[in-house]
This record gives C-alpha cells, sequence and structure tokens, in this order.
C-alpha cells in the first residue's frame, strides 16, 4: 500500500485540490504523490466528495481495491467516453462467446471421433477393424463445466453462454452482483449496438 | 437518432419533469440534458448515476458528447453505477476479471481439445487453430496488464 507523509509531500489528491494534506487524510494512503494521473481522473470521473463517501463506507482493508478498481473504470470512462469499463465487459463476453462455440464444436467431434463415426484417417487403420481410439479420458472435455468460476462460490453448472450485454434499464434485466462469482446478467436481449 | 432524441425531449419536458430533475427538485427545461435518457418511471436509474457520478460531472459528459452518443453513454453510466452500489469495492471490474478468467479457462479447454483431435485426424490440421491470437484483457484500453488488485479479497489480478 502506497503511503504519503504528508509530512514530506502532500498526496497527489491534495496537491491537484490546493489543500493542505493532513495526517489522516483519506486519500493519502491510494493516491501517491507520484502518480498525480491516477487521482485527476477518479476524480474528473467521480469526484473527490463521492469517492471520499464511497472509502469511508467500507472496510478499510477493502479500500486500496476499491481505489484501484474506481481508477480502472475512471481511465476506462476517460479513454472511452461512451462505453467506458463497459465495452470491455461488451468485447471480452463475445470473446468467451466465440471461444466457447469453436470448444463445443471441438468436443463434438471428438465424441464423433471417439464413437468411431467418422474415419480417423490415420494410415495404419484398417478399414475392416474398428479403430479403437487411444485409451484417455475421452469425456473429459465435453463434461468439462466450463462454466465455473474459480475460485468463486458460484458452484455454475452447464456453461451457458452469458447474455449479451445487459443494459438493466433499457432492457429492464437485472444485473447479478459479480463480486462473489454470481452469474453474468439476467437473460438476453441485451442492446446489440456496441 | 437524433430526431428521435429531438422529440424525446420535447414530449418529456412538455409534460412531467424528468427523473434527474424530480429527484433534484429542480424546473425541467426545454434544454435539459438529462431529459431524454432519465424518463420519469425509471428514478431509480438517476438516484443510482447520482450517487455514483454526481449530476454535474454526468451533466459534463453528455455535454462533451455528440447526441447520437448520448443514450449509450447514459446506459453505460447506469450499467456501472449499479454495478458499484451492489459491490461497493469492484463494480463492474470484478466482471470483467471474471470474465478474464473465464476466457483464459475456455482458451486452455479449447487447446486441450485441439490436441486431443489432433491424435485423430494428425496435428497439421489444427495447428494454425492453436495458434490463434489469444488474449485476456482488453487491448484497446491497454489497461489489463497494468492494474494489479491485492487478493485479500477480491477477484485477483487481472
Amino acid at each position: 500500500m502506497a503511503s504519503s507523509s504528508s509530512y514530506n509531500s502532500p498526496c497527489a489528491a491534495c496537491k491537484f485540490l490546493r489543500r493542505k494534506c493532513m495526517p489522516g487524510c483519506i486519500f493519502a494512503p491510494y493516491f501517491p504523490p507520484e502518480e498525480p494521473q491516477k487521482f485527476a481522473n477518479v476524480h474528473k470521473i467521480f469526484g473527490a466528495s463521492n469517492v471520499t463517501k464511497l472509502l469511508n463506507d467500507i472496510l478499510p482493508h477493502q479500500r486500496e481495491d476499491a481505489v484501484n478498481s474506481l481508477a480502472y473504470e475512471a481511465e476506462a470512462r476517460v479513454r472511452d467516453p461512451v462505453y467506458g469499463c463497459v465495452g470491455a465487459i461488451t468485447f471480452l463476453q463475445r470473446q468467451v462467446d466465440r471461444l466457447q462455440k469453436e470448444l463445443d464444436a471441438a468436443n463434438a467431434d471428438l465424441i464423433r471421433y471417439a464413437c468411431n463415426e467418422i474415419p480417423s484417417g490415420l494410415p495404419h487403420m484398417s478399414s475392416i477393424q474398428p479403430i479403437t481410439p487411444p485409451q484417455r479420458s475421452i469425456d473429459h472435455y465435453p463434461n468439462r463445466r466450463i462454466g465455473d468460476i474459480d475460485g468463486g462460490g458460484g458452484g455454475g453448472g452447464f456453461y451457458q453462454s452469458p447474455p449479451s450485454f445487459p443494459y438493466p434499464y433499457a432492457n429492464h434485466h437485472q444485473w447479478n452482483p459479480s463480486g462473489s462469482g454470481g452469474n453474468l446478467g439476467g437473460g438476453g436481449g441485451g442492446q446489440g449496438n456496441m | 437518432m437524433y430526431a428521435v432524441v429531438k422529440v424525446k425531449e420535447k414530449i418529456l419536458s412538455s409534460n412531467s419533469p424528468c427523473a434527474a430533475c424530480k429527484f433534484l427538485r429542480r424546473k425541467c427545461t426545454q434544454e435539459c440534458v438529462f431529459a431524454p435518457y432519465f424518463p420519469p418511471d425509471q428514478p431509480q436509474k438517476f438516484a443510482n448515476v447520482h450517487k455514483v457520478y454526481g449530476a454535474s460531472n454526468v451533466s459534463k459528459l453528455l455535454n462533451d458528447l455528440p447526441a447520437t452518443q448520448r443514450e449509450d453513454a447514459v446506459n453505460s453510466l447506469a450499467y456501472e453505477a449499479d454495478a458499484r452500489l451492489r459491490d461497493p469495492v469492484y463494480g463492474c471490474v470484478g466482471l470483467i476479471s471474471i470474465l478474464q478468467r473465464r476466457l483464459k479457462q475456455v482458451q486452455t479447454d479449447l487447446d486441450n481439445a485441439k490436441r486431443e483431435l489432433a491424435n485423430y485426424i494428425g496435428p497439421s490440421a489444427v495447428l494454425p487453430i492453436l495458434h490463434q491470437g489469444r488474449f485476456w484483457g482488453c487491448p484497446e484500453l491497454g489497461l489489463s496488464e497494468r492494474l494489479s488488485i491485492s487478493s485479500n479479497s477480491g477477484p485477483g489480478t487481472f
């Protein structure tokens, strides 16, 4: 955790706000003077008083993570004023969907080969003899619960493609909390114009 | 799209104040920047956005955008504000972290499946696919590689 001794130099927040950096400044541990842009972005998007209120409402050991996530969102919003972080979420969801479809197709092929429906094409295989697949756990990938979130408490279930990005108000879908690894979104039908 | 926005603006401000002006207890004028995007029947939307960003920050952001992009901007702000209120520590960044891990997992599974397939149809058929570019982050944002969050209680690095 970065700390800025107000005895030595003001934190980035107090420098920006042009005020004395007092001992116990709530910003000082998280906005070191050598990272002025971090506070500048957070201030621009959220405002100093909103950040103060938010930090005061959470436990001290969580504040560093909170500030870093705010800084991340603020930077994303400064770079992309229309979509901010939500652009990244949509992008990642699409990537996951795309790769999941490829995985499903690969798994389907594996099952077919394992069940001997498609000739392997290997030169040493006789067309009369049944093809014996290598001894391996062929069910490993088809049955794998891709949707399980490691480290999370969700328990998952069989992977379902996450819905397209749900705007909670435009489509009246509820966004489920994700902090502990819960489901993504409340259903499909989100706006597809991102 | 711009014409639709202007029509919405006119209808809303002539009938009843928008959710923003109701919340802020002020007169909702024809020029209200919030009116097209914060209808009076969705009071929570503005309440959340105001709590996280503040009305003046949202107003500045909208004024800096062309009218055709404001609806998307407001909806993404509302989404992020909702996420932040549900998870004050990570907000929607928690979801990004989860998606990145999921993407990595699916990529690993895909690589493994294709290696298995190579046993049946030969390595040359799958090599070009195995070597497809992969990443876990958001190159257009360039953020994911630089930020690390302590693992005290959160979703981990991303």
